[in-house]
């Protein structure tokens, strides 16, 4: 069955259609709040946050977009402007130094995982809309338009976040290797 | 071109969002410098690897479902309604006893508590007779 088929029969009433819905874009959903928020914790209170708003918002769907879109852009624009008290933010810094790798070798980093793990490293030094506009674009695959919409910013605004998020992580990736 | 376009003009180009003209004109440049064919390369990199991150699973039995915690909610609203329109009934009904002699000295927080307080009383009273019969 279609997303917009299970979003209908939500609509109408069938309480198992959203269970479907979520059970489908739970780990989508998840992951990205992950690679923005950088704290699993976080991404979770994050996920629930968001597939809730979806729940209660669903009736202002437009069916003629993917649902998997407008899920994501509901999430990614959570995560523009999820915010911590200072104190939380502190724990999460101190948690994020005490878990940071030492550098990688380079034959570490021909492994597969220690390059994600760096990428994920290196995605969390980039300012916040930059990395949502990097993952929605490159890892979501998702129209300029739908980017700009939920970062609400010109495209243009939004190819330069993208040419400086790319141009910083490559720049960063070749300092790491020496 | 002899001189290197400006960076943003050369990432417009590894999207493709530069005009047929100008996409063509960089590529004339990229054959024969060798910088900025390494810059382009890069970038590629880069959106490669974002492209081929894999999605992080959510923790499993930790994510309830939206629609579980918001059935929760409407239980425990109902609840609350039920509740109340009990001990509204019970206080219409006549179990609340107020004190007309003492009209004046009545305030809305003096009514509301004492009927909250008398409703109380009269769901207790309620709950005990049913467990007898029972």
């Amino acid at each position: 069955m279609s997303d917009a088929q299970l979003v209908q029969r939500c609509l109408q009433g069938d309480t198992t259609a959203f269970d479907t819905l979520v059970e489908r874009y739970r780990d989508r959903v998840f992951s990205l709040a992950f690679r923005v928020l950088g704290d699993p914790t976080w991404a979770e209170d994050l996920t629930q946050e968001a597939f809730l708003r979806a729940y209660t918002r669903l009736a202002l769907y437009d069916a003629t977009k993917p649902f998997s879109t407008w899920l994501l852009c509901l999430t990614a624009r959570l995560c523009l402007n999820a915010r911590r008290d200072r104190q939380q933010e502190q724990a999460q810094l101190e948690r994020a130094s005490k878990a940071m790798p030492t550098p990688p070798t380079v034959e570490e980093y021909l492994y597969e995982r220690e390059r994600q793990r760096t990428l994920q490293r290196l995605l969390m030094r980039l300012p916040r809309t930059q990395r949502i506009a990097l993952l929605l674009y490159y890892h979501e695959q998702l129209p300029l338009s739908a980017i700009a919409e939920t970062l609400h910013a010109p495209e243009g605004t939004v190819k330069t976040w993208l040419y400086r998020g790319r141009e910083s992580l490559r720049r960063w990736i070749e300092e790491e290797l020496g | 071109m002899r001189t290197c376009p400006h960076e943003e003009v050369l990432h417009a180009y590894t999207e493709g969002w530069l005009d047929a003209r100008s996409q063509q004109a960089i590529e004339a440049h990229l054959a024969e410098c060798h910088q900025c064919q390494r810059r382009v390369a890069g970038w590629q990199a880069v959106s490669e690897a974002l492209r081929a991150l894999p999605v992080v699973p959510a923790p499993a039995g930790t994510l309830r479902s939206a629609q579980a915690s918001h059935r929760e909610w409407r239980v425990v609203l109902t609840l609350s309604a039920c509740l109340a329109g009990v001990a509204l009934w019970l206080w219409l009904a006549g179990f609340y006893q107020p004190d007309f002699n003492r009209v004046a000295e009545w305030t809305p927080y003096s009514v509301l508590s004492e009927g909250a307080r008398q409703a109380v009383d009269a769901l207790l009273l309620l709950w005990h007779m049913l467990r007898e019969a029972l």
